[in-house]
């Protein structure tokens, strides 16, 4: 179990933590994201084991995500105002900034997508799992996630129009 | 925008174009969207958005875990067995303790035993418990460090903790110790 344990943090940590730093946009949230995860994991009976372990982390590490952002916003919103940690900066003229401020414009979409549409774009486009993770992880079927992730793809693509030209 | 929705075709390219790019549309349909392509300028330029979109995702930096969180994770299964073998030992000495208590020479003695045995049970009991508690602490002497703050110490404490319910005579309710 303890080799099992060690051989499973080592594979999915990684991710586990670009998962979190994508959902929460806060590295240091992120680190206890993955600790909470794996503790889980650990004390879980039975545990989950072969194919079923990186969705079970990636289900854990979501939810946990969702739960530290929700309260984020909430304190925020009490403050009278947003948290916006990856806002970019105002559209610069200098042609060479343009990938930069696409790229800032996207980030900025992707996080104002709804769930699950926000987790399904960062997971099979930024991390590129596989459909079945990606399903067992959010409980969708199959063909849901992907109906979900065209609409996903169709909603970023609409809010970037103005980036639409030859 | 207005541009590609101001036709049937470019609707209902919009709406096919993400499956387009996946491949998961059938031979027709992706026929179809091909000749459109050829004869749209504005659904060429939202295809190639769509292509900016998921390159910009993709070659996005995926941050790696920083190195103290991985370690303070291998650290974790050691901590588990380690308080895991400590309550059989705990709870065997307990046993013991109960067992002794019953079989005390003065436990079943009838009449009533004196206020001087029953003192002297309880300070050897005293003794007794302080052991447990000390096998404990050095079972669970490593763990706090690493893992309290992840509220893993709880079941620790509440797997140590130990109840005996130790017939006390002259008395109608058993007396609850705790180490």
């Amino acid at each position: 179990m303890d080799a099992d344990f060690q051989a499973t943090v080592r594979a999915h940590k990684d991710r586990i933590f670009a998962l979190a730093v994508r959902l929460t946009g806060d590295h240091a949230e992120a680190e206890d994201v993955v600790q909470e995860s794996f503790i889980k994991l650990w004390r879980q009976r039975p545990p989950p084991n072969g194919d079923s372990v990186l969705p079970w982390l990636l289900t854990v590490a979501r939810n946990a995500s969702l739960d530290r952002l929700r309260k984020r916003r909430m304190v925020a919103l009490d403050g009278g105002e947003m948290l916006n940690r990856e806002a970019g900066p105002e559209p610069q003229p200098d042609r060479r900034l343009a990938d930069e401020e696409f790229d800032a414009r996207l980030r900025r979409e992707l996080d104002g997508l709804d769930e699950p549409f926000r987790s399904l774009v960062v997971m099979r486009e930024m991390q590129g799992l596989e459909y079945a993770v990606i399903a067992e992880a959010l409980s969708l079927p199959l063909t849901q996630v992907k109906v979900y992730l065209h609409r996903a793809r169709r909603k970023l693509r609409h809010r970037l129009s103005e980036f639409a030209h030859d | 925008m207005t541009e590609r929705h101001s036709n049937r075709d470019c609707e209902w390219f919009d709406e096919r174009l993400e499956a387009y790019l996946d491949g998961d549309l059938d031979r027709a349909d992706a026929d179809r969207v091909a000749r459109h392509l050829q004869d749209c300028a504005a659904c060429r330029r939202e295809l190639a958005l769509s292509e900016r979109i998921r390159e910009s995702l993709k070659s996005s930096a995926q941050p790696a875990c920083p190195e103290e969180v991985a370690r303070s994770l291998e650290g974790i299964p050691e901590v588990g067995p380690r308080w895991k073998r400590a309550l059989p030992f705990a709870a065997g000495i307990a046993a013991a303790l109960v067992g002794l208590a019953l079989l005390w020479p003065g436990a079943h003695r009838s009449p009533e035993p004196s206020a001087g045995e029953i003192a002297a049970a309880r300070q050897e009991l005293g003794i007794a418990l302080g052991y447990i508690a000390k096998a404990g602490r050095i079972a669970s002497r490593d763990v706090g460090s690493v893992v309290a703050r992840n509220g893993v110490m709880a079941p620790i404490r509440d797997g140590m903790k130990l109840e005996l319910n130790l017939p006390v005579p002259g008395r109608a309710r058993p007396e609850q110790v705790e180490s």
